[in-house]
């Protein structure tokens, strides 16, 4: 069973574990969060650029057709796919349409914003994938600023163990506090062994003399002149009482126990693959309705960059998995119940998928698809608009176009076209953040929250 | 400093002869502007950990295998890939730190399985699991282990041994016996910010 957020916490508390600088590491508190909403994000990456004809902005092959591509500079590639998977996805939401790769998400097309047109501005994936973690545009290949994550957890994530947990995503901190640095782990197996005591773990008696051995060194001259040193202790400190909450069966999807075996067959979790975006699905959800994180970020898909004639039988599938995984996610968060007043965990966790960049509109010489600097992405929950597509991308080479902010209607003449800042401004706005704090320089889209 | 070199009897607890090496003239660092405090990578930490053990690291056997865990974990811990990333994480955040804490209890644990009746001592080096704090010869062991562990050369009577001392002197009076104190000694001077930085 999963214990609620309160009794966690409250237990946690009891434990009355110190870091060595006589502050708990739960309670460390940034000083200006202010007046802010009860919400929790999981951002879901696409890794490796997404076709986005295959799923949140696609076209109709009756109308795009291969006659025209010279004029449309779009090849929809439909014919080229398995049968069944050569339409367009209808949804309940009137002019909703996605891609035949939608796969379950198309169930949940109410709950959905789609925002389309985006410019991210670059070709290239580090710059693309690091521009969305942080809405800034990278020096070079080097991010500049925090990653949203990092900014929502400072915010937000200040009572939360684990305020933002990054499983196989980049994290960056320039200019938030510590405590919100991502725990960012390469498998779901190796958060379960970060928060699990060692094999070998000393035993009480000898525990406490080296923690007495490392506050004594604390106490010195040196320690003290040096972050390096008091950064080094602190972050120990922090590593012990996060293993004295005794985390680790919350994770521990290869367990042979009802529940993991039931949350096993919902996301299709094999106990051999913990790296799998499956995994990471799953121990996104126990992180934020455990009451362990405010933030995770998790890869949803991977090995998407398709060059090759590949694309045609990898593309589609892998970002069907991607979308399954959200539409599972969804499904759970949607069936827990937050508090007593009927609302979900869906309702205070909002989940963006993103990917740093679109496909190529035309398919190469190789019968794949190079790199595009058009986007798109989704959210859902946390009080989002549901069924709803925000702005939209050309019908000549689906280039980016402008948008009205606050309505999300296109506007090539007037509009605006939107970047990841301008949702990430959104968020924050949303959230009760309304200072520029991330340093964007962009107005939020406000249309995302209606 | 001349050598200082211990030959005591032999038996089957009999501590190896040892030699601390001379101290070399330091470098003159007139003219060379500071530095800040770098943490060693993965790669260095494996193998100071191994060699300061002497040949003990971080393994654990998975089906039937002995799995290096630097190894299984080098994603975890920050190494570059050379696809996503091509820069390690030398932040001494708190994964690494749980992690080196893993490590040095593993390391320390094996070590200790045959340090008291090897010769070629790394830690417990010209005393026997009898000889008991206060101790001019533990003391001698605890400045050659900083020596070893941590690069420092401190003499016997040098306050900076105190803590180290205070470790030793605690855990035995708790356990009644030293094994357990000496490797919660090397476990110390691993997970010590002194040993993983430079």
């Amino acid at each position: 069973m999963i214990p609620s957020r309160r009794s966690l916490l409250r237990g946690a508390v009891g434990t009355g574990v110190l870091s060595a600088f006589g502050a708990p590491l739960i309670r460390r508190a940034r000083g200006a969060a202010g007046e802010t909403k009860d919400r929790y994000f999981i951002f879901a990456y696409f890794n490796g650029g997404w076709d986005l004809l295959l799923g949140l902005d696609p076209r109709d092959p009756t109308i795009f057709r291969d006659d025209l591509r010279k004029v449309t500079l779009i090849d929809t590639g439909y014919s080229y796919l398995p049968v069944g998977y050569q339409n367009l996805v209808e949804t309940s939401v009137p002019g909703m349409t996605f891609g035949p790769y939608i796969g379950d998400l198309a169930r949940h097309a109410e709950k959905l914003c789609v925002v389309r047109g985006m410019s991210m501005d670059t070709l290239t994936h580090e710059v693309g994938r690091r521009r969305y973690l942080t809405g800034r545009a990278p020096s070079g290949l080097q991010a500049q600023g925090s990653s949203l994550s990092t900014i929502l957890a400072s915010y937000l994530g200040k009572n939360e163990p684990v305020p933002q947990l990054s499983v196989r995503v980049e994290s960056y901190n320039t200019d938030q506090p510590s405590y919100a640095n991502a725990i960012r782990v390469a498998s779901v197996s190796d958060l379960v062994r970060a928060l699990r005591p060692g094999a070998d773990a000393l035993v009480d008696v000898e525990k406490a003399a080296v923690d007495a051995l490392m506050y004594q060194t604390g106490r010195c001259e040196k320690v003290h002149r040096s972050d390096f040193f008091r950064s080094s202790l602190e972050f120990r400190s922090a590593a012990q009482e996060l293993v004295a909450l005794g985390l680790d069966d919350t994770f521990d999807f290869g367990a042979y126990t009802d529940e993991m075996e039931a949350l096993r067959d919902r996301y299709g979790i094999s106990t051999g693959d913990l790296t799998s975006p499956n995994a990471q699905a799953a121990a996104a959800v126990r992180a934020i309705t455990s009451g362990i994180s405010r933030t995770v970020c998790m890869e949803a898909a991977r090995d998407l960059d398709t060059h090759g004639p590949e694309w045609a039988s990898s593309q589609g599938p892998r970002i069907e998995g991607g979308f399954n995984l959200i539409a599972a996610m969804i499904d759970e968060l949607a069936s827990l119940p937050y508090s007593d007043a009927g609302d979900s965990w869906l309702d205070h966790t909002t989940i963006v998928a993103f990917s740093e960049f679109g496909r190529s509109t035309l398919l190469n010489s190789s019968s794949g698809r190079d790199h595009n600097i058009h986007n798109a992405c989704m959210l859902v929950g946390g009080g989002v608009r549901g069924g709803v597509v925000l702005g939209g991308s050309s019908d000549v080479g689906m280039a980016p176009v402008g948008m009205d902010l606050a309505t999300g209607i296109t506007s090539a003449e007037s509009g605006t076209v939107v970047k990841p800042e301008h949702i990430f401004r959104a968020i924050l706005t949303d959230v009760g953040i309304t200072e520029d704090v991330g340093d964007y320089r962009a107005e939020p889209l406000t249309a995302i929250y209606g | 400093m001349s050598p200082l070199i211990w030959l005591l009897a032999c038996g089957d607890n009999t501590p190896a002869a040892v030699v601390i090496p001379e101290e070399k003239t330091p470098l003159s660092t007139e003219g060379i502007p500071g530095r800040g405090w770098r943490r060693m990578n993965v790669d260095q930490l494996r193998s100071s950990i191994e060699r300061v053990t002497g040949g003990f690291g971080w393994t654990e056997e998975q089906g039937g295998q002995q799995v290096e865990l630097f190894a299984a974990l080098e994603g975890t811990l920050g190494k570059p890939d050379y696809l996503s990333a091509t820069e390690e994480d030398l932040l001494p955040g708190l994964l690494f730190q749980k992690f080196l804490e893993d490590a040095a209890s593993t390391a320390c644990h094996a070590m200790m399985e045959v340090e008291p009746t090897r010769t070629d001592r790394a830690l417990m080096v010209g005393v026997v699991l009898e000889d008991v704090p206060p101790s001019p010869k533990i003391d001698e062991a605890l400045s050659a282990a900083l020596l070893r562990f941590h690069g420092r050369r401190l003499a016997v009577d040098d306050p900076g041994l105190d803590p180290y001392r205070a470790l030793l002197v605690e855990v035995y009076s708790r356990r009644g016996a030293m094994a357990p104190a000496w490797e919660a000694l090397c476990v110390g001077l691993i997970t010590h910010p002194d040993f993983y930085s430079y």
